[in-house]
């Protein structure tokens, strides 16, 4: 498969500066608990909170993926090992492009009881959208492209990529 | 499966407490009801006005400060859940708990004329008395639900088990569930498998598929916990001048919780267009209904991203 690409490593940390910027204005006085989505959202959150003037805490989550005929039903497979009730919480997404996970993870979310829950994803596939989800924080809408890369894999390769690419057959 | 939370909710008048109290004895489970919250949640300094408003009769408004109290309410009952094997009577346990793999939610129904000679002789109460708190009490419930949790209780999809107390005395539905428990725990790894050989919609019907895309995306939805239904609408988009149909177009998929209708396109081009002129159409004299269309080229990429190609 081809690689070609479309966002450089560059505009990526320029933006996720912007973002940590913006994160760091918006929480000022506040302590917001990032939830970092396993396993394609570890390169932008960590790299994110290099970029925030706030303090936070980091916590990981991670869900069953699809993977056909037999895999039953969505499930948790690492939870949260902080508390979220009462709390300012941002998920940090890789991409947020059908919304299955992401909805299925903000109903789980909600029920915890926060104070506020945020999403916070680096790509944003729109076209691609079935279930609806507001993101709050975005670092870029893409195209209805397939892309790997800062994070992001087609069967577990291409993550270490510094920039995101376009993987074409 | 290994059952941990027993869920029961019941329609006011339908004898819950006492089937919550005698499964909980058989079972062993801690009976979490309205005293016991009271009690776990004084350690939070709640005072006797505050410990009312978790009520689901309440009569106060659902304001801030008591959504907060409920909010409370419902962690110091998932924590609970965490320690010890739990009946839960009421509190919208069938939303706190939904999809939990160890979870198994009971709801109790009756008539209404049942209901209310069981309201009059617990209650001394005439029957017009009766009737009025009935509805009350009911009307409570479903405003309790909606407020905190979104939901409407009365979708049988959510409970594993809906007992209908005109035709069973106590004893009977407690040694009921009992049993309906243990064989959900002995053929619960077996019968995940066959649901998911046999796709259900919404509705438990079993659809036939036009396109095996078609099937695949219902498993997906399926996986994601979203409630679907395969074709349930059609749309006249034309009548010719003697009232017969002469244009309509049936959307795949129809998603009841978000209100919103899905149409795959993974065939050729020319099919597409021929689709996305009747989507136009159908907009222009339905523009209430939402419709989606996935392209192959989407539906491609959702695949792709699963590994599945």
């Amino acid at each position: 498969m081809k690689e070609k690409l479309l966002i450089s490593r560059e505009d990526i940390n320029k933006r996720i500066e912007e973002l940590g910027r913006k994160i760091s204005e918006d929480y000022l006085g506040k302590e917001p608990i990032l939830i970092c989505i396993l396993k394609g959202a570890v390169y932008f959150a960590i790299d994110l909170t290099r970029h925030l003037t706030i303090p936070f805490i980091i916590d990981f989550m991670s869900i069953s993926k699809y993977s056909g005929s037999s895999s039953g039903v969505v499930r948790i497979t690492k939870d949260l090992d902080v508390d979220i009730y009462g709390k300012d919480v941002i998920v940090i997404e890789d991409i947020v492009d059908t919304g299955l996970t992401l909805g299925y993870l903000l109903r789980n979310l909600k029920v915890r009881g926060p104070s506020s829950l945020k999403v916070c994803t680096l790509l944003d596939c729109p076209s691609r959208r079935i279930v609806d989800i507001s993101v709050d924080y975005r670092g870029f809408e893409i195209p209805d492209v397939f892309v790997v890369g800062y994070g992001l894999d087609y069967r577990e390769r291409y993550r270490n990529l510094l920039d995101i690419v376009v993987l074409e057959e | 499966m290994d059952v941990k939370i027993i869920t029961v909710s019941r329609e006011f008048g339908c004898n819950g407490t006492e089937v919550a109290e005698k499964l909980a004895k058989s079972l062993k489970f801690l009976l979490v009801n309205k005293s016991y919250l009271n009690e776990a949640m004084v350690k939070y300094g709640l005072s006797d006005e505050q410990l009312e408003s978790l009520e689901e009769s309440s009569l106060q408004p659902f304001n801030e400060t008591r959504k907060r109290y409920i909010e409370l309410m419902n962690k110091v009952i998932l924590d609970l859940a965490k320690e010890r094997s739990i009946v839960l009577l009421g509190r919208g346990g069938q939303f706190l708990f939904k999809g939990h793999p160890s979870a198994f939610h009971i709801k109790l129904i009756g008539s209404i004329e049942n209901r209310v000679k069981a309201v009059m002789s617990q209650y001394k109460l005439d029957k017009v008395s009766a009737l009025k708190l009935i509805s009350e009490q009911d009307r409570r419930r479903d405003l309790y639900i909606s407020k905190i949790f979104g939901g409407d209780w009365h979708d049988p999809s959510l409970y594993s088990l809906v007992i209908n107390m005109d035709y069973f005395n106590i004893s009977n539905v407690v040694k009921m569930i009992i049993r309906s428990i243990k064989l959900a725990e002995r053929n619960g790894s077996e019968k995940i498998e066959v649901d998911h050989e046999i796709l259900r919609d919404a509705t438990g019907s079993v659809p036939h598929f036009a396109h095996s895309s078609e099937e695949e995306f219902a498993k997906l939805l399926d996986f994601y916990r979203i409630r679907w239904l395969y074709e349930p609408k059609t749309f006249i988009l034309e009548c010719d001048s003697e009232g017969n149909i002469t244009s309509a177009f049936t959307p795949d998929f129809y998603l009841p919780d978000f209100d919103l209708y899905i149409e795959l396109t993974t065939q050729r081009q020319r099919l597409v267009n021929y689709k996305n002129r009747k989507i136009k159409r159908l907009k222009e004299l339905y523009p209430d209904v939402n419709i989606k269309m996935i392209y192959g080229k989407d539906y491609k990429n959702i695949l792709r991203k699963f590994g599945l190609i």
